[in-house]
């Protein structure tokens, strides 16, 4: 795992350098001019946000039926992610609507549904650090609800006006638009499964901690 | 199996008839929210459809966790809950019967507070009864059956009353929309009976998922926490 | 039965109702730097929480590994 973390930050670090100078040679797009440069990084986040969500929820229903300690690890080590691509998905949105709408928040589809999918993972985060003795489980139930949630809270938030670009966009980019965005894509991809295998990592070495205190105890060590 | 869910609804039933305790409670937490928010939201003449609408199933939604709350509190008192699993009892039993039990506390909330709405707002709720309680049914049953769920597995948690709230609002954000947006439309001058009606629809799918859902993680949840 | 009640409209729509131009208008470049410097933020600050409570782990296995070599070692 320690080989992989270094590939995916190496490749990380070189996406984090390459990608601005691609992002600063593309051609504005001509309605919103220069503020349209966020969407290199703001959908990106956006898809590995939406990528951390279900993979949690994956590792949350494996956890259920197999109470394995590595899909524990991995639900809560995506949770945590969630929540900072949530983040940086929200801000990097905010500051392209200020431009573009001339508002900091509007209540469309797209940012209510990830506002809230960013709640329910922050609660997932609470859960487990105040939920007391079962809280693994009720945050893995509380992940898998999340996921199945997502259609039903898009679908019910759809019904006001939507004012978000339609998905339509991506696949029709112009080739010097398509490059560094996909570049960037790669990047942001990279840094996350560098993310989440630094934190995999540190889980790895929190399960060896609980194994010394049990051998402690059996030893007769006082604490 | 069904005979166990009559079972365990029945004695919650008993249990609250004599001491009356969920229900008076909610019902008048539900009264006081809707107070709050009619002194901060409406001014002089006649509420908006969209206003009592939302006050509604604003109050639903708080008084309904204070009474999960509650729900939950019963069980961990004398350790009640785990007599019950020790039982050879299907799981799906118990947690059907606990389910239904805050359905039918919530209902009777609700029901008491529609009919305030109509004499406080001068709402015209009584004009699609069918329509409004298809709403508030299904709308009840989405919120207990993950509320239920989630209120028994927070167990001993010091901060659980906070914690519920925390996880539970964010889920049951669709039942709160299609709520509030279905009563609304009942309430317009020209009532927009597809609307509502979708909203039902939406909730009957919105019940099917979640109750499935918790039923199949009831099982490991409630083992795990034990 | 449709899924989506009214159909959802298509294209790029301009929000209704918000100020035109706002009178302090904030500069692109601004809001540029402040979308790129926060992800920057957050992902150092997130390798930073990782980094120093490893280091507190790894303190702690070194501590509890030492105290079961003496334990062990005494007992022989």
């Amino acid at each position: 795992m320690k080989k992989m973390f270094v590939l995916t930050l190496s490749l990380a670090a070189l996406g984090l350098l390459v990608s601005p100078w691609l992002i600063l040679r593309a051609p504005q797009e001509s309605t919103m001019g220069l503020v349209q440069k966020i969407f290199y990084y703001h959908v990106p986040t956006a898809m590995v946000d939406f990528l951390t969500i279900y993979l949690c929820g994956i590792a949350s229903v494996a956890f259920l039926v197999k109470r394995s300690p590595r899909a524990d690890a991995l639900a809560v080590a995506s949770a945590e992610l969630a929540v900072v691509f949530g983040a940086c998905t929200l801000w990097t949105g905010s500051m392209w609507a200020r431009k573009a709408w001339g508002v900091w928040w509007t209540w469309d589809v797209r940012l209510t549904t990830f506002a809230l999918c960013e709640m329910v993972f922050i609660g997932y985060l609470l859960v487990r650090s105040y939920g007391g003795p079962g809280s693994r489980g009720l945050a893995a139930a509380l992940a898998l609800f999340g996921c199945a949630d997502v259609p039903l809270i898009y679908v019910s938030v759809s019904i006001w006006r939507t004012m978000h670009p339609q998905t339509t966009v991506v696949p029709n980019l112009v080739k010097p638009m398509a490059v560094p965005f996909w570049v960037a894509v790669f990047t942001m991809l990279m840094l996350y499964l560098a993310l989440l295998l630094a934190r995999l990592l540190h889980e790895r070495n929190r399960t060896r901690v609980d194994e010394l205190y049990v051998a402690a105890a059996e030893a007769g060590l006082e604490e | 199996m069904l005979r166990l869910v009559g079972l365990v609804l029945w004695k919650d039933l008993v249990v609250e008839w004599r001491t009356r305790e969920i229900v008076s409670t909610m019902l008048f937490f539900a009264v006081i929210v809707m107070l709050i928010f009619s002194f901060a939201f409406l001014s002089e003449g006649r509420a908006s459809g969209d206003a009592v609408a939302g006050i509604l199933w604003t109050a639903i939604a708080f008084s309904g966790t204070l009474g999960l709350s509650r729900a939950a509190d019963r069980e961990r008192d004398g350790d009640a809950l785990r007599a019950l699993l020790l039982s050879p009892a299907p799981r799906a039993a118990l947690y059907l019967g606990k389910t239904a039990g805050i359905v039918i506390f919530m209902l009777a909330t609700e029901l008491v507070v529609a009919a305030l709405s109509t004499i406080l707002f001068g709402a015209a709720l009584s004009a699609h009864a069918a329509e409004l309680s298809g709403l508030l049914l299904l709308g009840t049953i989405g919120y207990a059956a993950i509320g239920g769920l989630f209120s028994l597995m927070l167990g001993r948690a010091r901060s659980r009353d906070v914690l519920l709230a925390v996880v539970l609002y964010p889920i049951i954000v669709p039942v709160i929309i299609a709520g509030s947006k279905g009563t609304s439309s009942l309430l317009e001058s020209i009532p927009d009976l597809a609307a509502a009606r979708y909203w039902i629809k939406f909730l009957a799918v919105f019940d099917i998922v979640f109750v499935t859902l918790a039923l199949w993680a009831f099982e490991p949840l409630i083992v795990e926490r034990g | 039965m449709s899924l989506l009640y009214p159909p959802p409209e298509q294209g790029f729509q301009a929000i209704q109702g918000a100020p035109a131009t706002t009178q302090e208008s904030i500069p692109a470049a601004t809001l540029i730097a402040s979308a790129y410097g926060f992800i920057w933020l957050v992902v150092l600050l997130y390798l930073l929480v990782i980094w120093r409570r490893g280091q507190s782990t790894e303190r702690e296995i070194d501590e509890l590994k030492r105290k079961l070599e003496a334990a062990r070692g005494g007992d022989r």
